[in-house]
Protein backbone atom coordinates (compact mmCIF):
# COMPACT_ATOMS: atom_id res chain seq x y z
CA UNK A 1 0.00 0.00 0.00
CA UNK A 2 2.46 2.40 1.25
CA UNK A 3 4.81 1.24 -2.14
CA UNK A 4 2.18 1.71 -4.27
CA UNK A 5 1.65 5.40 -2.78
CA UNK A 6 5.05 6.44 -3.66
CA UNK A 7 5.03 4.80 -7.25
CA UNK A 8 1.87 7.05 -8.03
CA UNK A 9 3.24 10.26 -7.21
CA UNK A 10 6.35 9.89 -9.27
CA UNK A 11 6.02 10.26 -12.94
CA UNK A 12 6.60 7.73 -15.35
CA UNK A 13 9.72 8.17 -17.45
CA UNK A 14 10.64 7.83 -20.98
CA UNK A 15 11.26 4.15 -20.80
CA UNK A 16 8.38 3.72 -18.53
CA UNK A 17 5.93 6.12 -21.33
CA UNK A 18 6.84 3.92 -24.38
CA UNK A 19 6.37 0.67 -22.55
CA UNK A 20 3.16 2.21 -21.84
CA UNK A 21 2.38 3.42 -25.02
CA UNK A 22 3.29 0.12 -26.94
CA UNK A 23 0.84 -2.42 -24.38
CA UNK A 24 -1.66 0.43 -25.24
CA UNK A 25 -1.38 0.23 -28.97
CA UNK A 26 -1.29 -4.05 -28.81
CA UNK A 27 -4.21 -3.48 -26.83
CA UNK A 28 -6.08 -1.13 -29.29
CA UNK A 29 -4.92 -3.49 -32.53
CA UNK A 30 -7.01 -6.10 -30.54
CA UNK A 31 -9.98 -3.64 -30.14
CA UNK A 32 -9.66 -2.56 -33.92
CA UNK A 33 -9.68 -6.82 -34.61
CA UNK A 34 -12.97 -7.03 -32.76
CA UNK A 35 -14.44 -3.64 -34.25
CA UNK A 36 -14.62 -2.38 -30.92
CA UNK A 37 -14.34 1.56 -30.97
CA UNK A 38 -15.23 2.43 -27.15
CA UNK A 39 -14.10 -0.26 -25.05
CA UNK A 40 -15.75 1.69 -21.97
CA UNK A 41 -19.49 1.75 -23.73
CA UNK A 42 -21.39 -0.72 -21.68
CA UNK A 43 -22.58 -2.68 -24.89
CA UNK A 44 -18.71 -3.44 -25.84
CA UNK A 45 -17.28 -4.14 -22.30
CA UNK A 46 -18.27 -7.92 -22.32
CA UNK A 47 -16.20 -8.50 -25.42
CA UNK A 48 -13.56 -6.61 -24.87
CA UNK A 49 -12.71 -8.29 -21.86
CA UNK A 50 -13.39 -11.55 -23.54
CA UNK A 51 -11.29 -10.70 -26.86
CA UNK A 52 -8.42 -8.70 -25.61
CA UNK A 53 -8.85 -9.28 -21.43
CA UNK A 54 -5.14 -10.39 -21.89
CA UNK A 55 -4.22 -7.35 -23.51
CA UNK A 56 -6.53 -4.95 -21.00
CA UNK A 57 -4.44 -6.37 -18.07
CA UNK A 58 -1.02 -6.31 -19.71
CA UNK A 59 -1.97 -2.27 -20.94
CA UNK A 60 -3.19 -1.56 -17.24
CA UNK A 61 -0.01 -2.76 -15.82
CA UNK A 62 2.20 -0.73 -17.81
CA UNK A 63 0.44 2.46 -17.52
CA UNK A 64 -0.42 4.36 -14.38
CA UNK A 65 -4.59 3.88 -13.96
CA UNK A 66 -5.48 7.87 -14.82
CA UNK A 67 -3.57 7.18 -18.13
CA UNK A 68 -5.34 4.23 -19.26
CA UNK A 69 -8.28 6.28 -18.28
CA UNK A 70 -7.31 8.82 -20.14
CA UNK A 71 -6.13 6.73 -23.48
CA UNK A 72 -9.99 4.43 -23.42
CA UNK A 73 -11.47 7.83 -23.22
CA UNK A 74 -9.42 9.30 -26.14
CA UNK A 75 -9.68 6.47 -28.51
CA UNK A 76 -13.12 7.21 -29.69
CA UNK A 77 -12.60 10.89 -30.58
CA UNK A 78 -9.04 9.67 -32.49
CA UNK A 79 -11.04 7.13 -34.35
CA UNK A 80 -13.50 9.91 -35.25
CA UNK A 81 -11.05 12.28 -36.54
CA UNK A 82 -9.78 9.57 -38.47
CA UNK A 83 -12.46 8.48 -40.50
CA UNK A 84 -13.17 11.98 -41.22
CA UNK A 85 -10.63 12.59 -42.80
CA UNK A 86 -10.26 9.81 -44.50
CA UNK A 87 -13.83 10.05 -45.75
CA UNK A 88 -13.30 13.74 -47.01
CA UNK A 89 -10.34 12.14 -48.56
CA UNK A 90 -12.66 10.16 -50.32
CA UNK A 91 -15.23 12.16 -51.81
CA UNK A 92 -12.11 14.42 -53.02
CA UNK A 93 -12.32 16.88 -50.69
CA UNK A 94 -8.99 18.81 -50.36
CA UNK A 95 -7.20 18.91 -47.17
CA UNK A 96 -5.39 21.73 -46.42
CA UNK A 97 -1.95 21.71 -45.33
CA UNK A 98 -0.74 24.77 -43.14
CA UNK A 99 2.26 25.73 -43.77
CA UNK A 100 4.74 24.40 -40.51
CA UNK A 101 2.00 22.42 -39.11
CA UNK A 102 1.73 18.87 -38.12
CA UNK A 103 0.33 16.65 -40.78
CA UNK B 1 16.82 79.57 -100.89
CA UNK B 2 19.93 77.50 -100.31
CA UNK B 3 18.33 76.29 -96.85
CA UNK B 4 14.93 76.02 -98.40
CA UNK B 5 16.42 73.34 -100.92
CA UNK B 6 18.32 72.01 -97.25
CA UNK B 7 14.86 71.21 -95.55
CA UNK B 8 13.91 69.54 -98.27
CA UNK B 9 16.78 67.69 -99.07
CA UNK B 10 16.51 66.68 -95.28
CA UNK B 11 12.88 66.17 -95.70
CA UNK B 12 13.20 63.33 -98.29
CA UNK B 13 16.41 61.85 -96.56
CA UNK B 14 14.54 59.71 -94.66
CA UNK B 15 11.60 58.79 -96.94
CA UNK B 16 14.03 57.91 -99.06
CA UNK B 17 15.55 55.44 -96.73
CA UNK B 18 12.82 53.61 -96.48
CA UNK B 19 11.81 53.82 -99.52
CA UNK B 20 14.40 53.47 -101.22
CA UNK B 21 13.73 55.73 -103.57
CA UNK B 22 17.55 56.45 -104.60
CA UNK B 23 19.55 53.47 -104.23
CA UNK B 24 23.06 55.61 -104.76
CA UNK B 25 22.21 57.74 -101.67
CA UNK B 26 21.28 54.30 -99.02
CA UNK B 27 25.10 53.64 -98.05
CA UNK B 28 25.12 50.95 -95.66
CA UNK B 29 25.85 53.07 -92.99
CA UNK B 30 22.44 54.20 -92.90
CA UNK B 31 21.44 51.02 -91.76
CA UNK B 32 23.90 51.18 -88.46
CA UNK B 33 21.23 51.58 -85.98
CA UNK B 34 17.48 52.70 -85.13
CA UNK B 35 18.59 55.14 -82.48
CA UNK B 36 20.80 57.65 -85.05
CA UNK B 37 17.64 57.90 -87.33
CA UNK B 38 15.49 58.40 -84.12
CA UNK B 39 17.91 60.91 -82.90
CA UNK B 40 16.95 62.93 -86.10
CA UNK B 41 15.46 65.78 -84.80
CA UNK B 42 17.90 66.29 -81.57
CA UNK B 43 20.64 66.91 -84.43
CA UNK B 44 18.62 69.04 -86.15
CA UNK B 45 18.13 71.59 -83.60
CA UNK B 46 22.02 71.14 -82.77
CA UNK B 47 22.51 71.81 -86.19
CA UNK B 48 20.12 74.94 -86.46
CA UNK B 49 21.60 76.28 -83.28
CA UNK B 50 25.22 76.00 -84.67
CA UNK B 51 24.44 77.39 -88.64
CA UNK B 52 22.58 80.10 -86.52
CA UNK B 53 25.46 81.49 -84.34
CA UNK B 54 27.88 81.54 -87.43
CA UNK B 55 25.77 82.68 -90.02
CA UNK B 56 22.63 84.70 -89.28
CA UNK B 57 21.55 85.74 -93.08
CA UNK B 58 19.32 82.66 -93.20
CA UNK B 59 15.96 83.79 -92.22
CA UNK B 60 14.91 80.15 -91.78
CA UNK B 61 17.20 77.76 -89.76
CA UNK B 62 19.02 75.21 -91.69
CA UNK B 63 18.94 72.17 -90.94
CA UNK B 64 22.42 69.24 -90.77
CA UNK B 65 23.58 68.77 -94.41
CA UNK B 66 25.12 65.36 -93.72
CA UNK B 67 23.13 62.61 -94.54
CA UNK B 68 22.34 60.17 -92.23
CA UNK B 69 25.60 58.12 -91.95
CA UNK B 70 27.90 60.21 -93.48
CA UNK B 71 31.28 59.94 -91.76
CA UNK B 72 30.79 63.05 -88.86
CA UNK B 73 27.21 62.04 -88.85
CA UNK B 74 27.84 60.86 -85.40
CA UNK B 75 30.13 62.76 -84.00
CA UNK B 76 28.35 65.93 -84.67
CA UNK B 77 25.21 64.65 -82.95
CA UNK B 78 26.35 62.31 -80.17
CA UNK B 79 29.57 63.04 -78.10
CA UNK B 80 29.38 59.99 -75.94
CA UNK B 81 28.24 56.44 -76.71
CA UNK B 82 24.50 56.30 -76.20
CA UNK B 83 23.48 53.75 -73.16
CA UNK B 84 21.71 51.10 -75.15
CA UNK B 85 18.24 50.20 -73.54
CA UNK B 86 18.19 46.78 -75.53
CA UNK B 87 21.53 45.51 -74.35
CA UNK B 88 22.51 42.43 -72.29
CA UNK B 89 23.77 44.40 -69.91
CA UNK B 90 20.69 46.70 -69.15
CA UNK B 91 18.82 43.18 -68.77
CA UNK B 92 21.11 42.05 -65.95
CA UNK B 93 21.21 45.49 -64.30
CA UNK B 94 17.39 45.35 -64.46
CA UNK B 95 16.89 41.93 -63.20
CA UNK B 96 20.10 42.62 -60.56
CA UNK B 97 18.07 45.70 -59.24
CA UNK B 98 14.86 44.93 -59.76
CA UNK B 99 14.77 41.77 -57.48
CA UNK B 100 16.98 42.84 -54.88
CA UNK B 101 14.50 45.85 -54.19
CA UNK B 102 11.43 43.29 -54.39
CA UNK B 103 13.61 40.99 -51.91
CA UNK B 104 14.08 43.72 -49.88
CA UNK B 105 10.85 45.34 -49.94
CA UNK B 106 8.91 41.74 -49.22
CA UNK B 107 11.57 40.93 -46.55
CA UNK B 108 11.06 44.76 -44.60
CA UNK B 109 6.97 44.18 -45.00
CA UNK B 110 6.83 41.17 -43.62
CA UNK B 111 9.37 42.74 -41.06
CA UNK B 112 6.93 45.21 -40.13
CA UNK B 113 4.00 42.88 -39.82
CA UNK B 114 5.79 40.69 -37.44
CA UNK B 115 6.96 43.99 -35.54
CA UNK B 116 3.17 45.59 -35.74
CA UNK B 117 1.70 42.29 -34.49
CA UNK B 118 4.59 41.87 -31.66
CA UNK B 119 3.57 45.20 -30.53
CA UNK B 120 -0.42 44.62 -30.13
CA UNK B 121 0.82 41.46 -28.17
CA UNK B 122 2.66 43.76 -26.19
CA UNK B 123 -0.33 46.07 -25.30
CA UNK B 124 -0.34 49.02 -23.74
CA UNK B 125 -0.17 49.70 -20.17
CA UNK B 126 -0.57 46.36 -18.70
CA UNK B 127 0.54 43.19 -20.65
CA UNK B 128 -2.11 40.95 -22.47
CA UNK B 129 0.33 38.09 -21.52
CA UNK B 130 2.64 37.61 -18.78
CA UNK B 131 3.22 39.48 -15.86
CA UNK B 132 5.00 38.94 -12.09
CA UNK B 133 5.57 35.52 -11.14
CA UNK B 134 7.34 33.92 -8.41
CA UNK B 135 8.49 30.62 -8.95
CA UNK B 136 11.35 28.16 -7.76
CA UNK B 137 13.39 26.61 -10.31
CA UNK B 138 14.28 22.93 -10.14
CA UNK B 139 17.31 23.36 -8.37
CA UNK B 140 15.70 25.20 -5.95
CA UNK B 141 16.77 28.43 -6.75
CA UNK B 142 14.05 31.52 -7.10
CA UNK B 143 13.09 32.72 -10.29
CA UNK B 144 11.08 35.41 -11.35
CA UNK B 145 9.74 37.48 -14.30
CA UNK B 146 13.03 39.02 -14.13
CA UNK B 147 15.26 36.27 -15.23
CA UNK B 148 13.39 36.36 -18.65
CA UNK B 149 15.35 40.24 -19.00
CA UNK B 150 17.88 39.66 -21.40
CA UNK B 151 17.59 36.53 -23.21
CA UNK B 152 14.26 35.57 -25.03
CA UNK B 153 12.92 32.99 -23.86
CA UNK B 154 9.94 30.49 -24.68
CA UNK B 155 7.83 29.21 -22.03
CA UNK B 156 5.64 25.65 -21.59
CA UNK B 157 3.29 24.98 -19.60
CA UNK B 158 2.42 21.20 -18.54
CA UNK B 159 3.00 18.46 -15.67
CA UNK B 160 5.00 15.71 -15.46
CA UNK B 161 2.15 12.98 -15.10
CA UNK B 162 0.64 14.19 -18.84
CA UNK B 163 0.04 11.11 -20.49
CA UNK B 164 1.42 11.69 -24.19
CA UNK B 165 1.16 15.30 -25.17
CA UNK B 166 3.55 17.16 -22.71
CA UNK B 167 6.16 14.66 -23.42
CA UNK B 168 6.01 14.93 -27.18
CA UNK B 169 5.70 18.77 -26.83
CA UNK B 170 9.15 18.44 -24.55
CA UNK B 171 10.58 16.87 -27.03
CA UNK B 172 9.86 18.54 -29.95
CA UNK B 173 10.90 21.83 -27.74
CA UNK B 174 14.63 20.51 -27.80
CA UNK B 175 14.42 19.49 -31.50
CA UNK B 176 13.43 23.14 -32.02
CA UNK B 177 16.14 24.58 -29.41
CA UNK B 178 19.00 22.46 -31.44
CA UNK B 179 18.08 23.96 -34.29
CA UNK B 180 17.69 27.43 -33.05
CA UNK B 181 21.17 26.75 -31.94
CA UNK B 182 22.35 25.82 -35.27
CA UNK B 183 20.92 29.57 -36.46
CA UNK B 184 22.74 31.16 -33.54
CA UNK B 185 19.38 31.98 -31.67
CA UNK B 186 19.88 30.89 -28.19
CA UNK B 187 16.73 30.52 -26.29
CA UNK B 188 16.04 29.86 -22.39
CA UNK B 189 13.42 27.20 -22.73
CA UNK B 190 11.64 27.26 -19.42
CA UNK B 191 8.50 24.56 -17.96
CA UNK B 192 6.19 25.79 -15.72
CA UNK B 193 4.01 22.90 -13.87
CA UNK B 194 0.24 23.26 -13.67
CA UNK B 195 0.60 20.65 -11.32
CA UNK B 196 2.03 22.04 -8.43
CA UNK B 197 1.04 19.63 -5.70
CA UNK B 198 3.13 15.93 -7.28
CA UNK B 199 5.64 18.76 -9.02
CA UNK B 200 8.23 19.30 -6.50
CA UNK B 201 11.85 20.85 -7.59
CA UNK B 202 13.10 17.12 -7.16
CA UNK B 203 10.47 15.33 -9.27
CA UNK B 204 10.56 18.06 -11.98
CA UNK B 205 14.48 17.53 -11.68
CA UNK B 206 14.12 14.35 -12.18
CA UNK B 207 11.36 14.43 -15.11
CA UNK B 208 13.64 16.85 -17.43
CA UNK B 209 16.83 15.01 -16.57
CA UNK B 210 15.28 12.75 -20.00
CA UNK B 211 14.70 15.96 -22.34
CA UNK B 212 16.87 18.90 -23.18
CA UNK B 213 19.68 20.09 -20.73
CA UNK B 214 18.64 23.40 -21.34
CA UNK B 215 15.09 23.37 -20.16
CA UNK B 216 14.77 25.16 -16.31
CA UNK B 217 11.26 23.73 -14.94
CA UNK B 218 9.71 25.76 -12.53
CA UNK B 219 7.37 24.95 -9.34
CA UNK B 220 5.71 26.54 -7.02
CA UNK B 221 3.22 26.63 -4.29
CA UNK B 222 -0.85 26.13 -5.84
CA UNK B 223 -1.41 30.02 -5.41
CA UNK B 224 1.47 30.72 -7.34
CA UNK B 225 1.36 28.90 -9.93
CA UNK B 226 -2.17 29.48 -10.27
CA UNK B 227 -1.26 33.45 -10.75
CA UNK B 228 1.35 32.59 -13.49
CA UNK B 229 -1.19 30.92 -15.30
CA UNK B 230 -3.85 33.24 -15.02
CA UNK B 231 -1.38 35.63 -16.51
CA UNK B 232 -0.51 33.54 -18.99
CA UNK B 233 -3.89 33.13 -19.92
CA UNK B 234 -3.56 29.08 -19.19
CA UNK B 235 -6.56 27.10 -18.08
CA UNK B 236 -6.08 24.41 -15.83
CA UNK B 237 -7.53 22.36 -13.38
CA UNK B 238 -5.64 20.71 -10.76
CA UNK B 239 -7.53 20.29 -7.88
CA UNK B 240 -6.49 22.36 -5.11
CA UNK B 241 -6.98 19.83 -2.25
CA UNK B 242 -5.73 16.33 -3.03
CA UNK B 243 -5.22 12.95 -0.95
CA UNK B 244 -1.61 12.17 -0.85
CA UNK B 245 -1.36 9.68 -3.63
CA UNK B 246 -4.08 10.26 -5.93
CA UNK B 247 -3.79 9.51 -9.58
CA UNK B 248 -5.27 12.10 -11.64
CA UNK B 249 -4.96 14.53 -15.06
CA UNK B 250 -4.26 17.81 -15.25
CA UNK B 251 -6.57 19.43 -18.26
CA UNK B 252 -4.01 22.20 -19.28
CA UNK B 253 -3.96 24.28 -22.39
CA UNK B 254 -0.89 23.11 -23.85
CA UNK B 255 0.78 26.42 -25.89
CA UNK B 256 4.40 27.52 -26.19
CA UNK B 257 5.17 31.07 -25.18
CA UNK B 258 7.51 33.59 -26.87
CA UNK B 259 8.65 36.43 -24.67
CA UNK B 260 11.34 38.89 -25.94
CA UNK B 261 14.60 39.98 -23.52
CA UNK B 262 12.56 42.82 -22.47
CA UNK B 263 10.75 39.89 -20.72
CA UNK B 264 7.15 40.78 -23.11
CA UNK B 265 5.10 38.43 -24.67
CA UNK B 266 5.57 38.11 -28.41
CA UNK B 267 4.02 35.37 -29.92
CA UNK B 268 2.21 32.26 -29.20
CA UNK B 269 2.80 28.57 -31.02
CA UNK B 270 0.22 26.03 -30.37
CA UNK B 271 0.75 22.21 -30.80
CA UNK B 272 -0.42 22.38 -34.36
CA UNK B 273 3.41 23.32 -35.39
CA UNK B 274 6.45 20.67 -36.22
CA UNK B 275 9.69 21.34 -35.26
CA UNK B 276 10.66 23.11 -38.48
CA UNK B 277 7.82 25.30 -38.34
CA UNK B 278 7.84 26.11 -35.30
CA UNK B 279 11.97 26.77 -35.48
CA UNK B 280 10.91 29.31 -39.08
CA UNK B 281 8.72 31.19 -36.88
CA UNK B 282 10.42 32.01 -34.11
CA UNK B 283 13.46 32.79 -36.19
CA UNK B 284 11.37 35.49 -37.85
CA UNK B 285 10.15 36.73 -34.76
CA UNK B 286 13.89 37.00 -33.46
CA UNK B 287 14.79 38.97 -36.56
CA UNK B 288 11.75 41.35 -36.25
CA UNK B 289 12.35 42.13 -32.92
CA UNK B 290 13.41 45.26 -32.07
CA UNK B 291 14.37 46.81 -28.18
CA UNK B 292 11.52 49.20 -26.80
CA UNK B 293 14.21 51.83 -26.73
CA UNK B 294 14.45 51.62 -31.07
CA UNK B 295 10.53 51.14 -31.19
CA UNK B 296 9.75 54.06 -29.60
CA UNK B 297 12.05 56.40 -31.24
CA UNK B 298 10.62 54.75 -34.60
CA UNK B 299 6.94 56.04 -33.18
CA UNK B 300 7.68 59.12 -32.48
CA UNK B 301 10.00 59.85 -35.74
CA UNK B 302 8.67 61.02 -38.53
CA UNK B 303 8.23 57.15 -40.24
CA UNK B 304 5.66 56.82 -36.97
CA UNK B 305 2.61 56.45 -39.09
CA UNK B 306 4.12 52.87 -40.26
CA UNK B 307 4.13 51.89 -36.90
CA UNK B 308 0.22 52.67 -35.48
Amino acid sequence: MFFAKKEESEPPKRGKREQCWASRDAYFACLDKHDIINPLDPKNVKTAKKECGSEDKQFEKDCIASWVKYFKEKRPFDIKKERMLKEAAENGQEIVQMEGYRK
Amino acid sequence: MLARSIISKRAFSSTRFFLNVNPKETKPENAKSTTEINSNPVSQQQQQQQQQTTTKKYSRRPLSSIPIGEEGYSSQTMKKKPVEFLSWQSFVLFLVVGGGLTYLFRNEKEKLKLRKEAEANRGIGKPLIGGPFNLITHDGKPFTEKDLIGKFSIIYFGFTHCPDICPDELDKLGLMLDNLKKQNIELQPIFITCDPARDTPEVIKDYLSEFHPDIIGLTGDYDEIKKCCRNYRVYFSTPRDLKPGQDYLVDHSIFFYLMDPEGEFIDVLGRNYEAEGAVEKIAKDVAAYEPREVRERKKNGSFGWLYK
